[in-house]
C-alpha cells in the first residue's frame, strides 16, 4: 500500500487497501453461513467458521497496518482527532443497540403485562383470550411459556460482578494514569488486572448462566422474561468479551513499548468502550436484577 | 498551483483497472461507486415496481402468484430505499462535503471504502432470497411479525442483509461528522457551512442514532424464530406491536434521513438559479435540527389502528402535526429565495421547483395522514402509498436528480446535455404525476395497499397509475442517457459551471482534481464566493 | 390490450383531472358514490371523519393556493430573461415569525375537531350488543357473544375462481368481484355494536370505509371497537394490513336490517343449532337497499349460499359456549361416516381450503413452500402426524384445528390420504379427531 508521504502537518490519506473487501467477503461468508446453518443445512456451520476466520483475519491486517502507521508516526494531531470523533460516535451506535432491549423490557413490563392482565383499554384481551392472568415480573406470559423458573436475584453473582466491573473501570483508568506518568509497570500492571477482572465476569457470568440453565430451569425461551434476561446480559457479555481481548492486545503493545505519554488513542479508545460497557452493567443490574 | 500538481502525482499513482475500484480510498472515486450502485438499484427496484404496476393494470389476477407479488412490494420498497435513494445521498456527501468544506478527503478513507463495499454483498445476499425456496421476503418492507415469521428460507438472509446496510449507514454517517467537524477549513464556522453540509450533518446523527435499532428490532425476530425467545408472542407475555413501535422508532426518523439531505441539495440549488443567497439561513438550520429532533418522538403515527391508549394516540397525532411547523419554515425560505432573484430555469432548477411543488403535496397529505380520525380512513390504502411516494419520488428522488445535473459539470468537466435534461424533466415531471395523483382517488375510495387484485370499480384509475408509471420509468432511460453522453464529452465546463454558484467547490478546476484541497484553501478562496453573506 | 382498455382509462384520466380541478366530486357523498373521495358513511364516526377529512382537505387546497400562487407569480415575473435582477436581502425576522406563527395556528385549528373526533370514537361503553370478530389466514369468523353462535365468512367462491392465475374469468362478469362472501356478517342497524377484534394467526385488519372503522386484528390481543349503522343496506370491505398470500382476497361484507328483521334472523340461526342462514332467504324484499360502498348496480342473487358448502357448518348439535365455538365438536355421525361421505366432503373442503396452496392436483408450491399431497411424505406417513399437522399447523401451513369442524377435517385427512394417487386407505373419523384435538 503506497503511503502518500504528506508532511507531518499534512492531513495523512492513505492510498489503496484490500482489507475492507476482505472484510465484505468475510461478512458474507459468516452470514451466509449463519443463514444456512440456520435454516438446517450442515454446511452452513462450516461456511460460518471459515467466514469469521476471514473476517479476523481481516482485523488482524487492518489493525496491524494502521498500528503500524502509527508509530512511523503519519498521524498528526488532526488524524487522532478523526479517530476519537469516530470511537464516540462508534460507541454511541452501540448504546442505541442496546437501546432497542432495554426499550422492549420497559415496553413488556409496563404496557403489555397491564394489558394482559385487562388494564385500560385492554379488557377483553384478559377476559376472552388470558381468562385469570394475574400481571406480574418476572413473567413468562400468560402461556407460561417454557415453564416455572426462578428468576434472577439481584444479590449473588450479580452483585460480585458489579463490583468486579466497578473496580475495572477504576483500575483501567489507574493504568491510563500510568501511561500519562510514562509509568510503564503501573500501565501494564493495571492493565493486567483490569484484563483478569474483565475475563472473571465473564466467567462468573458463564456459571450463572449454567446454574440458570441446570438448576433454576430458566431459559432463553422462559417467555419474556428469559427473553430479555438473556438478550441484554448476553449482548453485554458478549462486549465484555470483546473488550477483554482488546485490553489484552493494548497490554501486549504497550509491553512491546508502544504509546507514548501525551499520543496513545488506541488506548484511550479502548478504556472509553471498557468504560460504556461498565455503564451499560449498571443499567443492567438495576432493570433486569434489581427492579 | 501545488494541489493540482500533487493530484496529477495521484493520477499517475492510483492502480487502474477494477482493483482500483476495489482498493481506492479516495473520496471521489467512492462516490462515483455509490452513486452508480444507487442508479443501478434504482433501476433494478424500479423493474420490480414495474412488475406492480403491469399486475395492478386490470383487474384479475394476470401475470405473477399472489405471494411473488408481495415479494415484489417488499422487495422494491427495500431496495429503492436502501439501495437507491440512501446510498444516492451518501454518494452527494463523499463528493461534495470535502470539497465543500476545503478538506482533502473524507476523514476516515478506509472505513469510507467498506462503507460502499459492504453494500454489493448486502445486496446480493437480499436478492439472492428470491431464488430460495418459499420465496423472498413477502411480508412488506415493515417486515410486521407473526407475518415476517412465517418467510421461508429467505428470513435469516434478509434480516443478515438488514444488518450489513445498517452497518454501512453507521460508518459512513459517523465518517460524514468526522470529516465536517475535524477537516473544515478554519475560516469555515460551522454557521457559515453549505445547507447541504449542514443537512448531511444532522441527517449523519439521525442515521446513528437509528440503524442500531433497527438491527435490534430484526434481531429480536431472528431469536424469536430460531432461539425461542417470546418478544412478540403474547402468550409468552410479548407483544406483536413491540416490534412495530421499535422498528418505527428506526422507521420514521428513516423517512427524514431519506429527505433532510434533499432539503440541502434544494436550499443549494434554488439559490444559486435564483442568483440570490439563500433566505433564512439560520432559521434553515434550526428548522431542519428541530425537523430531526421531532422525527424521534412521532413514530407510532404508522400505529394509530393498532389500539393504542387514547393518550398515546393524541399525543403522536399532535407531535406528527408539529413537524409541519419547520418544514414550512423550509418551504417559505425557498419562496423567499426565489421572490425577486434573477431566475433561469436548467434542469436542475427545474427538478427543484417540482421538489418544492410536489413535497408539499406530500407533505399536505402527511398533515392528512397525521389527524387519527382522518387515518382510520387513509390508513393502509392507496392515500398512504400516494403520501409517500410524493414525497420520496417527486421528494428524495427528484433531490437527487437535481443535485446530480447540478453537480455533473463539476465531476465531468462537461456540461450535459440541456436539451436532454428538459426533455427528461418534463417528461418525468409529468408521467411521475399520472402515476401517483390517482392513487390518492383510489385510497379514499378505499383500495387497499399491498394487494395483487382489486375490485373492478378501481380499474380505471389503477390503469392511469400504470400507463403513468412505464412511461416514468422509461423516462429514467432517457437520464442515463444524458449521464453517459456527459461523462463521454460535451461542452467544457468553467471552475464555476453556473454563474450564480456559491461556495468552495467551484474554486477548483472541472473535472475536480483527484484530492480535493491537498492544500487547505487560503481564507481568500473560502470568501471568493461566500456562501452565506451578512 | 383491448381498446375499451384505453377507452377507460382515458375516462378516468378525465375524470381524475376534472374533480381534481373542480374538487366538485369532493361532495360526493353514499348515495352518489363517486368512487373518487371518502365515503360519508352511515355511522356517526363515519360523518364525523369525513367532515374532519374534508376540513383538512380545504385547509390544505388553500395553503397550497397561496404557496404555490405565490411561487409561480416569482417564477413568471422574476425571470432573468425577463430582465429582472436579482435583489440580495437574505433574511427577515418578521416573515420568518409570521410563517412559524401562522402554521401552527392552523394546526391547532386541525387538532381540536380531530381530538375531539378521536374522544368520541374511544368512548366503547355500554353497548346494546358485543360481536366478537376473529381475523385467520385467510377469513373472518363472527362470534355472535350474547347469542352464542359463531361462523365464518370468507371469499366467496365465484370472485375465488375467477382471481386464480390466469382464470379466463373477466371479473367485470362477476358480481362484486373480491366484495363478496359467502357469509356475510348480520347487524341491526340503530344499535351501539361493539367489535372485538382479534386475531388467531398474523396481524389482520377489519375495515369498513361506511363505518370509518378500521382496527387491527392482533393475535393475544382483543381491540375495541363501536359501530351504529343508520340505513339498512350491504357495506363493503375488506382486511387492510398485510397477512399473506391472500391478504387481497379476504373481503368483508356486512348487512345491516331493521331490529326485527335481525331478530328474526338471529332466531332462525339459533332454530337452525347455529348454522349459518342467509338473511336475504328471510326477506327477499331487502333486494335493492342502499348499498354505499359497492358500485350502483347491487345483485343479491349472485351465487354465494350454498356455492361453498364445505365452508357452511354441519349442524351443531348444542350451541356451544362463546369463545369455543369453533372448535365445537361436529355430531357423531360415525354410523353413515363411509368412505364414499368423507371423500365427497373431503374434495369439498380441500378445494375450499387448501387447493390455494398445495395446488388443485395435490401437487404443491415450492415456490411458497407448499408441500405436495400427491405422493407427500406426511399424507402416506403416519396417520396421526398427519392430523396433528393438519390440527395445529406449522410454519407457513395454518393450524386448521380451530378454522374447521372434527368431520370436516376427517374428510379432508381421509382424501388427502386417497386422492392424487395416494393409497392409504385409512378412513379418519370425527371421533379421531376430537380425540388428537
Ligand atoms: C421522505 C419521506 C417522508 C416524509 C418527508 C414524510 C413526511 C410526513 N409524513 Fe409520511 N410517510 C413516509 C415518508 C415520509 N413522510 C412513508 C414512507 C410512509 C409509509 C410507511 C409505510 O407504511 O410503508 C409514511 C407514512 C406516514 C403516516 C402513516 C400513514 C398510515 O400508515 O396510516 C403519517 C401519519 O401521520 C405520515 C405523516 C407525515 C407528516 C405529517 C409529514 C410531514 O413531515 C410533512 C410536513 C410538510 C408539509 C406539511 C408541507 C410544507 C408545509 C407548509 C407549506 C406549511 C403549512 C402547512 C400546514 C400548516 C399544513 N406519514
Ligand atoms: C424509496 C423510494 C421509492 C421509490 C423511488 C419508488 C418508486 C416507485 N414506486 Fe414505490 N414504494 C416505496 C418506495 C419507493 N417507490 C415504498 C417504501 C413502498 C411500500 C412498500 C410496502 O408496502 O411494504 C412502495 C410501494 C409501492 C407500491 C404499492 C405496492 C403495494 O402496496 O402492493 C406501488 C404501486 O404502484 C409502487 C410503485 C412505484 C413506482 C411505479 C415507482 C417508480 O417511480 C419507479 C420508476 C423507476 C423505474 C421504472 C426503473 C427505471 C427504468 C427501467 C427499469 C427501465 C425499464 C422500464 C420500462 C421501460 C417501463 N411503490
Ligand atoms: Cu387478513 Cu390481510
Ligand atoms: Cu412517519
Amino acid at each position: 500500500m503506497s503511503a502518500e508521504a504528506h508532511a507531518g502537518n499534512h492531513y495523512y490519506v492513505p492510498h489503496g487497501t484490500q482489507w475492507p473487501i476482505i472484510g465484505s467477503i468475510g461478512l458474507f461468508i459468516t452470514m451466509f453461513g449463519a443463514g444456512t446453518w440456520l435454516e438446517g443445512m450442515a454446511f452452513g456451520k462450516v461456511l460460518f467458521v471459515i467466514g469469521l476466520l476471514v473476517v479476523l483475519f481481516m482485523m488482524f491486517g487492518w489493525f496491524g497496518t494502521v498500528i503500524r502507521e502509527s508509530e512511523s508516526g503519519v498521524y498528526n494531531a488532526q488524524v487522532d482527532r478523526s479517530f476519537r470523533w469516530g470511537m464516540s460516535w462508534f460507541i454511541f451506535s452501540e448504546v442505541m443497540f442496546f437501546g432497542a432491549f432495554f426499550g422492549a423490557l420497559f415496553f413488556a413490563r409496563m404496557f403489555v403485562q397491564p394489558w394482559l392482565g385487562g388494564s385500560s383499554n385492554a379488557l377483553f384481551t384478559n377476559l376472552l383470550l388470558w381468562k385469570g392472568y394475574e400481571p406480574a415480573w418476572p413473567s413468562n406470559g400468560p402461556g407460561n411459556v417454557g415453564g416455572d423458573f426462578e428468576a434472577m436475584k439481584a444479590t449473588g453473582i450479580a452483585a460480585l460482578n458489579t463490583l468486579i466491573l466497578l473496580t475495572s473501570g477504576l483500575t483501567v483508568t489507574i493504568a491510563h494514569w500510568g501511561l500519562k506518568e510514562g509509568n510503564r509497570k503501573k500501565l501494564c500492571w493495571f492493565l493486567l488486572f483490569t484484563i483478569i477482572l474483565g475475563f472473571s465476569f465473564v466467567a462468573l457470568q458463564a456459571h450463572e448462566y449454567i446454574d440458570a440453565y441446570t438448576k433454576q430451569h430458566l431459559t432463553l425461551g422462559s417467555g419474556i422474561y428469559g427473553s430479555t434476561f438473556f438478550m441484554l446480559t448476553g449482548f453485554h457479555g458478549l462486549h465484555v468479551t470483546i473488550g477483554a481481548i482488546m485490553l489484552t492486545v493494548i497490554l501486549f503493545r504497550s509491553l512491546k513499548g508502544h504509546f507514548k505519554p501525551d499520543h496513545h488513542f488506541a488506548f484511550e479508545a479502548v478504556s472509553w468502550y471498557w468504560h460504556f460497557v461498565d455503564v451499560v452493567w449498571l443499567g443492567l443490574y438495576i432493570f433486569v436484577y434489581w427492579l | 498551483m501545488s494541489n493540482t500538481a500533487v493530484a496529477h502525482e495521484h493520477h499517475a499513482e492510483h492502480p487502474s483497472g477494477i482493483w482500483r475500484w476495489i482498493s481506492t480510498t479516495n473520496h471521489k472515486d467512492i462516490g462515483t461507486l455509490y452513486l452508480f450502485f444507487s442508479l443501478l438499484m434504482f433501476f433494478v427496484g424500479g423493474s420490480f415496481a414495474m412488475v406492480i404496476r403491469a399486475e395492478l393494470f386490470k383487474p384479475g389476477m394476470q401475470l405473477v402468484d399472489p405471494l411473488f407479488f408481495n415479494e415484489m412490494t417488499t422487495m422494491h420498497a427495500l431496495i429503492m430505499i436502501f439501495g437507491a435513494i440512501m446510498p444516492a445521498f451518501v454518494g452527494l456527501a463523499n463528493w461534495m462535503i470535502p470539497m465543500m468544506i476545503g478538506a482533502p478527503d473524507m476523514a476516515l478513507p478506509r472505513m469510507n471504502n467498506w462503507s460502499f463495499w459492504l453494500l454489493p454483498f448486502a445486496f446480493l445476499l437480499m436478492l439472492s432470497t428470491i431464488f430460495m425456496p418459499g420465496g423472498g421476503p413477502a411480508g412488506g418492507w415493515t417486515m410486521y411479525p407473526p407475518l415476517m415469521l412465517q418467510t421461508g428460507m429467505a428470513f435469516p438472509f434478509v434480516i443478515f442483509a438488514v444488518h450489513l446496510m445498517g452497518i454501512s449507514s453507521v460508518m459512513g454517517a459517523i465518517n460524514v461528522i468526522a470529516t465536517i467537524l475535524n477537516l473544515r477549513s478554519k475560516d469555515m464556522p460551522l454557521m457559515k457551512m453549505p445547507m447541504f453540509v449542514w443537512c448531511w450533518l444532522i441527517t449523519a446523527y439521525l442515521l446513528i442514532a437509528v440503524m442500531p435499532v433497527l438491527a435490534g428490532a430484526v434481531t429480536m425476530m431472528l431469536t424469536d424464530r430460531y432461539f425461542g425467545t417470546s418478544f412478540f408472542n403474547a402468550a409468552g407475555g410479548g407483544d406483536p406491536v413491540l416490534y412495530q413501535h421499535v422498528f418505527w422508532f428506526f422507521g420514521h426518523p428513516e423517512v427524514y434521513i431519506m429527505i433532510l439531505p434533499a432539503f440541502g441539495i434544494i436550499s443549494e440549488v434554488i439559490s444559486t438559479f435564483s442568483r440570490k443567497p439563500l433566505f433564512g439561513y439560520d432559521s434553515m438550520v434550526y428548522a431542519v435540527a428541530s425537523i430531526a429532533f421531532l422525527s424521534f418522538i412521532v413514530w407510532a403515527h404508522h400505529m394509530f389502528t393498532v389500539g393504542m391508549p387514547l393518550a398515546a394516540e393524541l399525543f403522536f397525532m399532535f407531535s406528527t402535526m408539529l413537524i409541519a411547523v419547520p418544514t414550512g419554515v423550509k418551504v417559505f425560505n425557498w419562496l423567499a429565495t426565489m421572490w425577486r432573484g434573477s431566475l433561469t430555469f436548467e434542469t436542475p432548477m427545474l427538478f427543484a421547483i417540482a421538489f418544492v411543488f410536489l413535497f408539499t403535496i406530500g407533505g399536505f397529505s402527511g398533515v392528512m395522514l397525521a389527524l387519527v380520525p382522518a387515518d382510520y380512513q387513509y390508513h393502509q390504502t392507496y392515500f398512504v402509498v400516494a403520501h409517500f411516494h410524493y414525497v420520496l419520488v417527486t421528494g428524495a428522488a427528484f433531490a437527487i436528480m437535481a443535485g446530480v445535473y447540478y453537480w455533473l459539470p463539476k465531476w465531468t468537466g462537461h456540461m450535459y446535455n440541456e436539451t436532454l435534461g428538459k426533455w427528461h424533466f418534463w417528461l418525468s415531471v409529468i408521467s411521475v404525476n399520472v402515476l401517483f395523483f390517482p392513487m390518492h382517488f383510489l385510497g379514499l375510495a378505499g383500495m387497499p395497499r399491498r394487494i395483487p387484485d382489486y375490485p373492478v370499480q378501481f380499474t380505471d384509475l389503477n390503469m392511469v397509475a400504470s400507463i403513468g408509471g412505464f412511461v416514468f420509468g422509461a423516462s429514467q432511460l432517457l437520464f442515463v442517457a444524458v449521464v453517459i453522453l456527459c461523462v463521454r464529452g460535451g461542452k467544457k465546463a468553467e471552475a464555476r459551471a453556473w454563474e450564480g454558484a456559491r461556495g468552495l467547490e467551484w474554486t477548483l478546476p472541472s473535472p475536480a482534481p483527484y484530492h480535493s484541497f491537498s492544500e487547505p484553501p487560503p481564507a481568500s478562496a473560502v470568501w471568493a464566493h461566500p456562501y452565506r453573506q451578512d | 390490450m383491448t381498446i375499451n382498455t384505453f377507452r377507460n382509462a382515458l375516462r378516468a384520466t378525465v375524470i381524475a383531472a376534472l374533480t381534481f380541478m373542480s374538487g366538485a366530486a369532493f361532495a360526493a357523498g353514499p348515495s352518489t358514490y363517486s368512487g373518487l373521495n371518502m365515503p360519508r358513511g352511515v355511522t356517526p364516526i363515519s360523518h364525523d371523519v369525513y367532515w374532519i377529512h374534508m376540513f383538512v382537505l380545504w385547509v390544505c387546497v388553500v395553503i397550497g393556493v397561496v404557496v404555490f400562487g405565490l411561487m409561480i407569480w416569482s417564477i413568471i415575473f422574476h425571470r432573468k430573461a425577463a430582465g429582472h435582477q436579482a435583489a440580495h436581502f437574505h433574511d427577515s425576522t418578521f416573515f420568518e415569525v409570521t410563517w412559524t406563527i401562522i402554521p401552527f395556528v392552523i394546526l391547532i385549528g386541525l387538532a381540536i375537531p380531530a381530538a375531539k373526533g378521536l374522544v368520541r370514537i374511544y368512548n366503547t361503553s355500554d353497548p346494546d350488543m358485543t360481536v366478537k370478530i376473529t381475523g385467520y389466514q385467510w377469513k373472518w369468523q363472527y362470534d355472535y357473544l350474547q347469542d352464542g353462535f359463531s361462523y365464518f365468512s370468507m371469499l366467496a367462491a365465484d370472485s375465488e375462481k375467477a382471481s386464480r392465475l390466469d382464470s379466463g374469468i373477466d371479473p367485470r362478469s362477476v358480481p362484486h368481484y373480491l366484495r363478496d362472501v359467502d357469509h356475510p356478517m348480520v347487524i341491526p342497524t340503530g344499535k351501539k355494536i361493539r367489535l372485538l377484534i382479534t386475531s388467531d394467526d398474523v396481524i389482520h385488519s377489519w375495515y369498513v370505509p361506511d363505518f370509518a372503522e378500521k382496527t387491527d386484528a392482533i393475535p393475544g390481543f382483543v381491540n375495541q371497537a363501536w359501530i351504529e349503522v343508520e340505513k339498512p343496506g350491504t357495506y363493503r370491505g375488506g382486511c387492510t394490513e398485510l397477512c399473506g398470500r391472500w391478504h387481497g382476497f379476504m373481503p368483508i361484507v356486512v348487512v345491516a336490517e331493521s331490529p326485527d328483521d335481525y331478530q328474526k334472523w338471529v332466531a332462525a340461526v339459533k332454530a337452525g343449532g347455529g348454522a349459518y342462514i342467509n338473511p336475504q332467504t328471510l326477506q327477499p324484499e331487502q333486494n335493492g337497499s342502499p348499498v354505499t360502498f359497492a358500485p350502483a348496480q347491487l345483485n343479491f342473487n349472485a351465487p354465494t349460499t350454498g356455492a361453498t358448502p364445505a365452508a357452511a357448518p354441519a349442524p351443531a348439535a348444542q350451541p356451544a359456549e362463546p369463545a369455543k365455538t369453533a372448535a365445537a365438536p361436529a355430531p357423531k355421525a360415525s354410523s353413515n361416516w363411509t368412505m364414499k361421505v368423507a371423500m365427497a366432503r373431503g374434495k369439498q373442503v380441500y378445494d375450499q381450503n387448501c387447493a390455494s396452496c398445495h395446488m388443485a392436483d395435490g401437487k404443491g408450491n415450492p415456490a411458497i413452500g407448499a408441500k405436495a399431497i400427491a405422493g407427500g411424505s406426511v399424507p402416506n406417513g403416519p396417520l396421526a402426524a398427519h392430523i396433528a399437522l393438519v390440527l395445529h399447523g406449522k410454519g407457513i401451513m395454518p393450524a386448521w384445528g380451530n378454522m374447521l369442524k372434527d368431520d370436516d377435517l376427517a374428510a379432508v385427512i381421509t382424501y388427502e390420504r386417497n386422492a392424487f394417487g395416494n393409497h392409504t386407505g385409512d378412513l379418519v373419523t370425527p371421533a379421531q379427531i376430537k380425540a388428537a384435538r
